[in-house]
């Protein structure tokens, strides 16, 4: 099996990026600002729109048919939607890589665009998430109706499992605010936060507290996918998507039922996009983890083996997580301190790092580092990127 | 009286789903049982999550379980539930279903009382309107 996905290894590259500011009103349409981030994307690659050949939407905002019409993209081959919720960015590196390795597309163009805090925040979100008939009948006349409500049950369940505390998630909130302090694009920026800061935020949904919770924003941001080959002769040192796999959670429809809760989409996806890459979670010099809370990006990385489960508590102390230790995560702040642009802006992030162009928030020497998904009710996506 | 800002309700009128609803106005909790694998499953479902079979039954469960999580909602997100925080939802894993759970509220208890692997029963609550049974918790 391992020979097959190495088939697909390194064919596709990430060739161009772009984004909007990030805000909490952006003050223009999600038409408006997706356009910006699309046109950004395709003048990095120094393609013209009519170049790109697919686009891969959003669930949510401006489809591909509205993005193609404004940006004069007269013959789009390919376009369809890649359901994973917040894996759905990390996934699309799988899609867009298949696209392009099958001749099906030349350019994909990959995008989110939201009004996420000044338009439709999360509870106007709701009715997209799987498993309606269930939220309705057996969840929400008991006030259990967001995503955060959902997550905090896993989160405490690995505390009662394995201890995990509010000092272990800490560590992560820290770092996260620590480098979005070096991206002047953050939403933090110029917002520092202490232990005590964190330790005082007011609850939430407990164990979630205010500083364990992703920021909601406005903005746009997308990528361009092109063939390995062709990416030799464009502006940018090309971005390999070495590994790539998505998958679901055992019934992915419902998270309180399953048996072990702690086996996400992420668990089955990860093993995949090692064996298509290559290479093993030590080899990666970092990584971009989708942290809408704190709590599930620590179980993710110990889903993408990172660190063995139940072991994240030790795995994050001593600034590990934080630019200058053995695995700097999130160096532009993440979905927490950065922008919740439902996790596209990890996948930005991590083709910065690979170009080396990310100033005082670069990781010295990186080559291969990792981005995670996590979507909807447990969805989850491995990209393995490298230059 | 009607509330101005009512709590979302079941649609107990849903075919799939409506069952559970006519058990709890009974005082029985209601769950699915496969006749092929002989498993049973939460929430109720057209087919089997365990094997796929369509041949399924609604039994009466026991009405207890044990805390398997929970969360305190201090920031309502829900219609209805402004007045309630912090209220506790909580995840009760019913005995000898092992993997069956069932959402609900904490009743007759303060927050103090929760705690991982604490035995609950079920508190056959009707709604504000009366139109619905739901089902809470409270410590056995």
């Amino acid at each position: 099996m391992d020979s097959e996905l190495r088939e697909l290894s390194d064919k596709a590259c990430i060739t161009g990026v772009g984004q909007t500011d990030y805000s909490k009103e952006s003050g223009r349409s999600v038409l408006r600002l997706g356009v910006e981030a699309a046109r950004a994307a395709i003048a990095d690659a120094r393609l013209q729109p009519g170049d790109v050949d697919a686009i891969l939407p959003y669930v949510l905002g401006p489809t591909a048919d509205e993005m193609a019409a404004q940006l004069g993209i007269s013959e789009l081959r390919y376009s369809s939607i890649i359901k994973m919720g917040g894996a759905t960015f990390v996934a699309c590196l799988e899609t867009a890589a298949l696209l392009i390795h099958n001749k099906v597309a030349k350019n994909v163009l990959v995008f989110c665009s939201r009004n996420g805090r000044s338009g439709a925040r999360v509870t106007g979100r709701m009715n997209i998430i799987p498993g309606q008939s269930f939220r309705r009948d057996f969840e929400n006349p008991y006030g259990f109706t967001v995503p955060g409500q959902w997550y905090a049950m896993i989160a405490r369940r690995h505390m009662i499992e394995y201890g995990t505390t509010r000092e272990d998630a800490a560590q992560f909130a820290l770092a996260a605010r620590k480098h979005a302090n070096l991206n002047p694009n953050a939403m933090m920026h110029d917002r520092p936060m202490t232990l005590d800061d964190y330790m005082e935020s007011r609850p939430i949904f407990d164990p979630f507290h205010l500083f364990d919770c992703s920021l909601e924003s406005d903005g746009a941001a997308a990528f361009v996918v092109s063939a390995a080959d062709a990416a030799q002769d464009m502006p940018h040192r090309p971005v390999y998507i070495a590994g790539a796999a998505q998958a679901k959670p055992a019934v992915s429809d419902d998270l309180c039922n399953r048996p072990d809760m702690f086996e996400i989409g992420l668990t089955r996806a990860a093993p995949r996009a090692y064996a298509m890459a290559g290479m093993k979670p030590s080899d990666m010099d970092g990584a971009m983890i989708y942290d809408c809370f704190t709590y599930v990006a620590l179980l993710e990385i110990e889903e993408a083996g990172f660190c063995e489960r139940g072991e994240v508590g030790d795995f994050v102390k001593d600034g590990r997580l934080e630019l200058g230790g053995d695995f700097p995560c999130n160096t532009h702040g993440g979905l927490l301190s950065e922008a919740h642009i439902a996790g596209i802006n990890h996948v930005i992030e991590a083709v910065h790092q690979l170009r080396g162009d990310c100033g005082a928030r670069q990781i010295a020497g990186a080559e291969r580092l990792a981005v995670t998904g996590w979507g909807d009710l447990g969805d989850g996506a491995l990209g393995i990127l490298r230059n | 009286m009607a509330s101005e800002n009512p709590k979302p309700l079941p649609d107990r009128t849903d075919p799939d789903n409506g069952p559970f609803w006519d058990g709890t106005d009974a005082g029985k909790l209601m769950v699915k049982k496969c006749n092929a694998c002989g498993k049973h499953h939460c929430p109720p479902r057209v087919g089997c999550p365990h094997c796929g079979s369509g041949d399924l039954d609604w039994t009466e469960a026991a009405p207890r379980g044990t805390i398997f999580s929970w969360t305190v909602v201090h920031r309502a997100q829900t219609p209805g539930f402004g007045d309630e925080v912090p209220y506790a939802v909580l995840l009760v894993e019913l005995d000898g279903l092992p993997g069956c759970r069932m959402i609900g509220n904490l009743a007759n208890a303060g927050l103090d009382a929760i705690a991982a692997g604490l035995p609950v029963e079920a508190v056959f609550t009707p709604s504000e309107d009366g139109s619905v049974t739901l089902v809470n918790w409270q410590p056995a």
